[in-house]
């Protein structure tokens, strides 16, 4: 981080009195807190009676950044965690870079600027007292926010405010050595805890604001369907005051309250033109006829995979399905919009602020510095959030209606009308030669997704001949990233895939893993020193193997800079599959908070268990079969694994991502542990349509 | 149509439509947005509440069988400014990640032990099961229940 000094801090004066306001860009370029802003822009302060508010810029969506990021300026400001306050920032380009709750990033991004601002902010107290006792910076250290001479002269942070106000902010500073962190590395309860258990937290859901009207929204009941015309003069008779309004391809429906929008929409009869004949059958047909027929496109090919499977003594092939998903986030869909004039005001769930901002200001013609977009916590992301389609809706509804509105989805909306995981199907060949995989090839294709392969990661390098091509799949359902977009159903296949040729090749799984990473010797992008770290230390942990009645599947997986691997243990009870224990070892760099990154793989697990189990949504002349949790399942209580056991790989790296990279080794560890209890292996997704769940 | 019912404790009175659910009496006319909207079908428990004593789903209780009956929402656990035990446990255990789905986790939870203060693990599983949390905190859910437990007993 370069920092300027002089814009780095800057004292405001009356709006702040007593407290010290030092803006920095979180991370990127510095912005100064300007005296005369009463909104805090810079946002970490120090208040004159020990408080330090830190502001986290990153969308929190329950992967636990509005924690782990203020951790680690906490470390390197030395300040005591108890005293620590952290508020959501609101979406402001000209201070932070990376506003985006996405591809596990938050932390990868941001890791050695957080640190550096927080050593200088350290050190700024340091030099502070050490000019008001007249001796040595060098001599004086710093602790819990209190800095300490080595004559034992001692001053807290919140009595050297003033003096520091005039001061300029150190340049060069030291980072601490791993060795000495204290609050890095340790558990720390998720901030708003206390907020989540009393009801106090508020969700984008919860937005109350003055003058605000409620708003529903009606959409095409099939992807691809388009609107003719609508009819809503029942309402006249029940809902006098509730009016409609056309936006874009839908119908918004706007009234004073909830449930009156939820009771007005069922009156709105809307014509729509539906020319979509699509169904869950004639996809996977399609996907079928694709492959037959070899339309794909190369991705990769390394030596002679024609040869391999000529010279084979045998040729393994498996095909792997998995279905479509819907995010199904627990809060819905909803935004809050105000447009008045040449000025907006946003408020809400949105994983992506500023390319929202940017939509907004597009669609409606208004420069984006009139547009004012605030985040709310959000009741899961899962990628759905990363789209802004039900922004854009509140701010036309809001701008048509000319009044603020909050739009709300109901369930059904936010489950038929979203961007669901693609459907995949993944056709693998492997040709074995004397016991040694010597090529594979694989065929993926992706509904409305170009991505349903990995050209780059394992185990290309770790095979002599590789060929690996895709294809998108025409549909016109709606498709977009979901939780470990690609990783969660390649790893599936793939994993599974690796199991079944060991057998046949007749090694232990972990052991012929373990082999072919020895024999990687090609520029990858995954070490596989690391890859071997976790699946010998998961080896280690579940005792893999040495109990014989304990029915065991492993899986590794690389995604978003992290490694994972997992040891899945299950048994069978009259016919259903129950899942005892998972096992996983990590390698995510230093963790930060060890709290939270246990938390999300954890979460990890038993999401991907669940979803393989249960999760489907089937589409019938275009339209989504499933509608509400009545007739779409997600995993509950039950499908969680009895125990889990997580161990993070001891390490000062930088972070790596953790809010994706327990998904894809999930759900092949388990199902490959339901071979060993059944001698059944299952090619398709949910594992509910073959009864053992 | 007027009716009353007692809130957390207060005697309350709401002019509504007698068909409408009692979570939206609750959120949008009373302002008590601790209870949450997740499918309005009974089917998640992001709007459980406690109905005389019970834990029920609140989006498809009509207020009109609300009459003089008791309510407790998320907000009127925590008694005189204490959090109840199983509210400290789910901060102890770090329970929440989105947290969206946990005022009616805890809901679930509190009515639980009230019944029973020593659930079995089958016990707690079975309970617990009408409440979706798509973060899979189940894991961790189990955990501060039983933890829960053991606060309430060493009271
Ligand atoms: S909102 Fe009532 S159970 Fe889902
Ligand atoms: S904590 Fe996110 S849905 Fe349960």
């Amino acid at each position: 981080m370069k920092i300027d000094r002089r814009k780095f801090l800057k004292i405001s004066g009356a709006s702040t009195a007593g407290a010290l306001v030092i803006g920095f860009n979180w991370p990127g370029m510095v912005k100064a807190a300007s005296a005369g802003e009463t909104e805090l822009s810079g946002y970490i302060k120090f208040l004159a009676d020990g408080t330090v508010v830190i502001m986290s810029p990153n969308p929190e969506i329950g992967q636990g950044v509005k924690t782990s990021m203020p951790m680690i300026v906490a470390e390197e400001m030395d300040v005591d965690w108890q005293k620590v306050v952290i508020e959501q920032a609101a979406l402001d380009t000209t201070k932070y870079k990376r506003q985006v709750a996405g591809g596990s990033g938050s932390i990868r991004t941001s890791y050695k600027t957080l640190r550096e601002a927080g050593a200088t902010i350290r050190q700024l107290f340091i030099e502070t007292a050490a000019q008001k006792w007249n001796v040595k910076p060098k001599h004086c250290s710093a602790k819990e926010g209190i800095v300490t001479h080595k004559s034992g002269k001692s001053a807290r942070y919140e009595d050297l405010i003033e003096a520091a106000k005039s001061r300029e902010l150190p340049s060069g500073v030291k980072l601490k050595e791993p060795s000495e962190f204290s609050i890095i590395g340790k558990g720390k309860v998720n901030f708003d805890a206390e907020k989540i258990v009393k009801g106090e937290m508020k969700y984008g859901m919860d937005t109350v604001m003055p003058e605000m009207k409620y708003a529903g929204i009606i959409h095409t009941p099939a992807f691809g369907g388009k609107y003719i015309s609508h009819d809503d003069s029942s309402l006249a008779s029940s809902f006098p005051e509730v009016k409609t309004y056309k936006i874009g391809n839908a119908i918004a429906v706007v009234g004073s309250n909830t449930w009156e929008i939820f009771q007005a929409k069922k009156l709105v009869k809307v014509e729509w033109e539906l020319p979509n004949t699509e169904s869950s059958e004639s996809q996977l047909e399609d996907m079928k006829k694709m492959i037959e027929k070899g339309k794909l496109k190369e991705k990769k090919s390394i030596g002679d995979i024609g040869q391999a499977m000529a010279q084979a003594d045998e040729v393994l092939e498996a095909n792997y399905f998995t279905p479509f998903l819907p995010h199904n986030t627990m809060e819905p869909m909803n935004f809050y919009a105000n447009v008045t004039g040449n000025k907006v005001h946003l408020l809400g769930p949105i994983q992506t602020p500023e390319g929202t901002r940017k939509k907004i200001s597009n669609d409606l013609g208004i420069p984006q510095e009139n547009i004012t977009l605030e985040l709310t916590r959000m009741g899961g992301g899962f990628g759905r959030r990363l789209r802004n389609d039900f922004v854009v809706e509140a701010a036309m509804i809001s701008k048509k209606a000319g009044v603020p509105i909050k739009l709300v989805w109901t369930r059904e909306d936010d489950m038929t009308g979203g961007f669901y995981k693609p459907a995949t199907l993944h056709n693998y060949k492997a040709s074995i030669k004397e016991g040694k995989l010597t090529g594979w090839e694989l065929k993926g294709l992706g509904m409305k997704s170009p991505r349903s392969v990995d050209e780059k990661n394992f185990p290309v390098g770790a095979i002599e001949n590789i060929k690996i091509e895709s294809n998108v799949a025409p549909s016109k359902v709606t498709t977009f990233a979901w939780r470990a977009p690609n990783h969660n159903y390649l790893g599936f296949s793939e994993q599974c895939f690796l199991d079944e040729i060991a057998e046949k090749i007749g090694k232990d799984a972990i052991s012929h893993r373990l082999e072919m990473l020895d024999g990687i010797n090609s520029e990858i992008k995954y070490s596989a020193a690391k890859m071997k770290g976790i699946v010998e230390k998961v080896r280690e942990m579940s005792s893999w193997r040495k109990d014989k009645s304990k029915k065991q599947g492993f899986a590794a997986y690389y995604s978003y800079s992290s490694y994972v691997a997992m040891v899945a243990e299950v048994s069978e009870v009259n016919g259903k599959i129950n899942v005892d224990k998972v096992y996983a070892a990590v390698d995510c760099g230093q963790v930060i908070n060890a709290l939270g990154a246990e938390a999300q793989i954890q979460g990890s697990i038993i999401d991907a268990i669940g979803h393989a189990f249960y999760g489907e949504i089937k589409i019938k002349d275009g339209t989504p079969q499933s509608q509400n949790f009545h007739n779409y399942r997600l995993g509950r209580m039950s499908c969680k694994p009895d125990d889990i056991e997580v161990a993070f790989i001891e390490s000062n790296d930088d972070p790596t991502g953790l809010g994706e990279p327990g998904m894809a080794p999930a759900s092949p560890a388990v199902v490959n542990a339901i071979y060993q209890a059944t001698g059944k292996r299952y090619y398709n997704l949910p594992l509910s349509q073959y009864g053992i769940v | 149509m007027k009716i009353d019912f007692e809130l957390n404790g207060k005697p309350t009175s709401v002019d509504v439509d007698g068909t409408t659910p009692l979570l939206w009496v609750i959120r949008d006319t009373l302002g008590f947005t601790g209870t949450k909207f997740g499918c309005g079908m009974a089917q998640c428990g992001c709007c459980t509440i406690h109905f005389n004593g019970m834990a029920t789903r609140s989006c498809m209780l009509p207020i009109q069988a609300a009459k003089g009956a008791k309510i407790t929402t998320i907000e009127g656990i925590a008694k005189d400014g204490k959090l109840h035990p199983v509210q400290q446990a789910w901060i102890e255990k770090d329970v929440a990640q989105c947290g969206y789905c946990q005022a009616g986790q805890v809901m679930t939870a509190v009515n639980l032990l009230e019944r029973n203060s020593k659930p079995t693990d089958e016990e707690i599983e079975r309970a617990m099961e009408g409440n979706i949390c798509r973060c899979g905190t189940y894991h961790r859910i189990k955990d501060a229940v039983k933890h829960a437990s053991e606060l309430m007993n060493n009271q």
